[in-house]
């Protein structure tokens, strides 16, 4: 079971949470943006790396859930489903993931359920071949790298720079 | 105080009314406005466009939306700013238009109205402090008030407002207030310069002051059917302040003509109702006079024994001359009874003091720093059996006030919150009308209150000047006796508790985020901008002991209070660490962080952990096995009510026994779908569970309910912690003296013993009986 893909690219009553922070260290918002902008390129390449390397499903699911936790905690809601998405199909609890259009549509409220088809419950899920979750990985990291920019692009507009 | 006095002029003559509106759609319908007195910005002229059925109201928002960059706006509000323009006396002279019409607005105008005969219409409709004197008791106002006392005048009419006043005079300070005051007696013959603009007789004494410009021509204004209220800055000088429900476009149309015939320089003025009145504001030198130096003496006497006696800082402001004239209540028996050699060494007599003396004397409050005098001030007022009258208000202060944090603030309280007590003497229900509050600070008492404020505020500084070696000190005037004039005292009502207000500046802040209670009838909505200047105009001459009268930000007390307990954070991703992290360190939680499963059974087993933050999916060590490993090291050390069943001999499994006293809780950072994650994270041993991503308040709320659960678990030893702190205070300060002080204190003493036979720290034992040995 699949959940819905947020519309909003940030998740505001989250990340207001975070930048209220800012009247302590006025720069404590951005400077955790930028922190995390690093940790997310080093994340993606890593997870890169291991799709071409060991294909480690487990490490893939550890470092889906890492990722998800930072960009959950700033709000960034799309890289933290993304994220969700890598995690649960490292752990092979779910075996599919939407084609790029579903994603995009998404943003523009026209959600529609995600290859309703093809999500199954996790109990009765038929166990697929390791190149299958591999594979599907690898589409939602395209996913999450357009939805890593699509965040920065966001979040340069708020602070009015470049991040 | 007073009175939204609102005004209907009736034109005399349908003239004199000039309704020509030019409704030309080229010109922007716009008013031209300054912020009167406002000096922290360069204080243009501004315009602003109004539609037609804009009111007084309407444009005050849009100033705010207009100035919503400076700090104006900030302190300010609808209430606390009205509309208008200053007017010579001369424009505004009552008889020039009589019959008065009195719109019964405010219960107040009501029952002046019917207390006052209206054959006065100066003093009856608008309450202007000088014209009372004039058309009153000329005598007053010529001579020094004391002499005023005795008028038979001010006895002849006890129930006039203005006229409670005059006996005050008990004070010998009266007989020195108006020697040189420049306003005294001026109103009659600053009233001849009938100048539209601001009169010559108060210019030189104003010049300094940072009004200047955007006057109007307004010679026949009076005569215009406006709402408006009057409210007296000087003798001469009036403050004509429009009714929020005025229609600006009608306003605009009378006093400009058509729409776009106002230029910039004729910008109406934008006041705030903490001005302070002009004449307040001379320059020390153009009052000093020998007399004021032994006025100065003996506010000094008055000081030095007030500070004797003073265990708590009230202030009061007096309110029926005739009920207080009672001893204990700063009346000439208490100075008589004053012996010189009670003044401070530290006395000075400068010319600045002597002013500031002089203009002490002129204010209307009074000081009561015991319970007794309390009791007396309030008994009289509960005597004083008037239903009708407004309320008498007490400002709490607190023990010790600084002389400048009432400098600064509590002068502000009354002048700028129109539904308090004190602005609002005139009226206790005028908290209900809306009307009345906008325009009521500025009405015309207020003036006097601001004025009194101001005298006020010098004698602090002037106290604190001759206080400096004084630690602590509530270096407050004994005396304040209302002007003769004043309407401030006019009534008399109950001491009821509702109306003592704690006062704070920084509860400004609270109020304005609404933190504070919006009920308490002293909080002022607004700090005036004015008394930055006023302070460092004042500012004193050792440029030091100006600090923060309280230590910390106010603020910080309404924020929430957290218990003192150590927090282990548990979280792999550097972001989220940082991110819970600077939320404890915002809030002064200690805390320590792990980055997985071991590291945080190693921190947890050094001990002093009350709660911990578990992040479920960690390297290494999973949250639930963790959780699972810290319980059972607990369980195998008889933490807790689970009592050891085996003892433990593995080395690995040692933990800091003497800092471990309770279990520790920890609360599980879970996926928010996954069920599963919070039941395994219970079961392993978890007492609670926060879904991530974690919202701040939620971990707030956990952090509180926690914490003082392990508080209370852990009671005794954080009772420790706190007596432990107790013994520093105490062995830090051995010397002979303090220890006399000590000693004589039963209570103290009585603690120290109980500290001796149970304090752990044998060398703070020692220092405690060492020094109970040295005390007689």
């Amino acid at each position: 079971m699949m959940s819905a893909i947020p519309k909003e690219i940030i998740n505001w009553s989250i990340l207001n949470e975070i930048v209220s922070m800012d009247e302590d260290d006025p720069e404590f918002s951005k400077g955790l943006i930028i922190q995390f902008m690093e940790q997310a390129q080093t994340t993606f390449d890593k997870m890169q790396t291991i799709l071409h390397t060991t294909k480690d499903l487990g490490e893939l699911d550890s470092l889906g859930h890492f990722l998800k936790g930072s960009s959950a905690a700033l709000g960034l809601q799309r890289i933290a489903w993304v994220c969700e998405r890598i995690q649960n199909l490292g752990r092979k609890h779910e075996n599919s993931f939407p084609s790029s259009e579903v994603v995009r549509a998404s943003l523009f409220g026209n959600n529609m359920e995600p290859s309703s088809a093809a999500s199954v419950e996790s109990e009765n899920m038929p166990q697929l071949d390791d190149s299958v979750y591999l594979g599907l990985i690898g589409e939602a990291l395209q996913e999450a790298r357009n939805e890593f920019q699509l965040a920065k692009l966001e979040l340069s507009k708020y602070y009015g720079s470049p991040l | 105080m007073s009175e939204s006095s609102t005004l209907k002029l009736r034109p005399t003559s349908p003239l004199s009314v000039n309704r020509n509106v030019a409704l030309n759609s080229a010109l922007s319908w716009k008013i031209w406005l300054r912020l009167e007195d406002y000096e922290e910005s360069i204080n243009q002229a501004f315009s602003l466009q109004f539609g037609e059925l804009d009111t007084i109201d309407d444009l005050k928002t849009k100033i705010f939306e207009n100035l919503n960059t400076i700090r104006w706006s900030r302190v300010n509000d609808n209430a606390s700013i009205a509309l208008g323009f200053y007017c010579n006396r001369t424009d505004w002279e009552p008889d020039r238009f009589s019959p008065i019409q009195r719109l019964p607005t405010s219960p107040v105008n009501t029952l002046f109205g019917k207390s006052k005969p209206l054959q006065q219409p100066s003093a009856a409709s608008t309450k202007r402090s000088f014209a009372d004197n004039d058309s009153k008791s000329g005598s007053l106002n010529t001579s020094p008030r004391i002499s005023a006392s005795g008028s038979p005048k001010l006895s002849a009419v006890p129930r006039l407002p203005t006229a409670r006043y005059g006996p005050n005079i008990g004070s010998p300070f009266l007989s020195v207030q108006n020697g040189g005051v420049n306003n005294n007696g001026g109103s009659n013959g600053v009233g001849s310069t009938g100048l539209a603009r601001l009169p010559g007789g108060v210019a030189p004494t104003l010049s300094p002051l940072p009004f200047s410009g955007g006057r109007l021509a307004l010679t026949s204004w009076s005569k215009k059917d406006l709402k408006h209220s009057v409210e007296p800055v000087g003798d001469s000088l009036y403050r004509i302040l429009f009714e929020p429900d005025e229609l600006v476009l009608t306003i605009y149309n009378e006093l400009f003509g058509h729409l776009g015939s106002q230029a910039a320089s004729d910008a109406l003025l934008v006041f705030c109702n903490d001005i302070i009145p002009k004449h307040e504001m001379l320059p020390a030198s153009a009052m000093d006079g020998p007399n004021f130096a032994s006025n100065q003496l003996t506010q000094e006497l008055l000081n030095s024994q007030n500070r004797k006696r003073e265990q708590e800082g009230l202030r009061l402001d007096t309110r029926d001359p005739h009920d207080l004239l009672q001893p204990g209540l700063e009346t000439p028996p208490t100075i008589g009874a004053l012996n010189p050699g009670d003044a401070p060494p530290e006395l000075v007599l400068d010319d600045t003091a002597a002013q500031l003396a002089r203009e002490e004397s002129e204010r209307e409050f009074q000081l009561i720093t015991n319970e007794e005098q309390l009791r007396k001030v309030s008994q009289s007022m509960l005597d004083e059996d008037n239903p009708d009258s407004p309320k008498q208000a007490i400002l709490l202060l607190p023990k010790n006030f600084d002389g400048d944090v009432n400098f600064n603030e509590s002068p502000s309280k009354m002048s700028s919150r129109p539904s308090s007590p004190l602005t609002t003497v005139g009226d206790t229900s005028n908290e209900n009308t809306d009307s009345n509050i906008n325009i009521g600070g500025f009405n015309g008492d207020n003036n006097n209150i601001n004025a009194n404020i101001n005298t006020n505020t010098h004698n602090y500084k002037n106290n604190d000047n001759n206080n400096n070696s004084q630690e602590s000190q509530l270096s407050m005037p004994l005396v304040d006796r209302p002007r003769t004039d004043d309407s401030l005292m006019q009534s008399h009502a109950p001491l009821i508790e509702k109306e003592v207000g704690m006062v704070h500046p920084l509860l400004e802040n609270d109020r304005k985020k609404g933190l504070s209670s919006p009920t308490s009838p002293l909080l002022p909505r607004n700090p005036p901008p004015n008394f930055n200047r006023l302070s460092r105009s004042f500012a004193p001459k050792n440029g030091s002991s100006r600090e923060k009268p309280f230590p910390g930000e106010w603020s910080a007390t309404s924020d929430k209070v957290f218990p003192k307990i150590n927090v282990l954070i548990v979280e792999d991703n550097v972001i989220n660490q940082t991110i819970l992290s600077s939320f404890l360190r915002k809030h002064k939680i200690f805390y320590k962080v792990a980055k997985n499963g071991q590291e945080a059974i190693d921190v947890w087993r050094e001990g002093g952990i009350h709660l911990i933050f578990m992040d479920l999916q960690l390297p290494v060590l999973s949250g639930i096995d963790a959780a699972k490993k810290i319980r059972e090291l607990e369980r195998e050390h008889g933490i807790g009510i689970q009592k050891s069943r085996k003892t433990p001999h593995i080395e690995s499994n040692k933990i800091n026994k003497d800092q471990i006293n309770a279990p520790v809780i920890i609360v599980a950072f879970t996926a928010s779908k996954s069920q599963s994650d919070k039941k395994e994270a219970l079961i392993s041993g978890c007492n609670d569970y926060l879904t991530k991503p974690v919202n701040l308040h939620w971990l707030s709320n956990k952090i509180n309910e926690w914490g003082c659960m392990q508080a209370l678990i852990n009671f005794d030893s954080w009772k420790e912690g706190q007596s432990r702190m107790t013994d520093n205070v105490l062995v830090k300060a051995p010397s002979q003296r303090s220890v006399k002080a000590v000693s004589g204190n039963p209570d103290i003493k009585y603690r120290m013993n109980r500290r001796r036979s149970r304090s752990s720290s044998t060398s703070s034992q020692s220092k405690i009986s060492e020094a109970l040995r040295l005390a007689p």
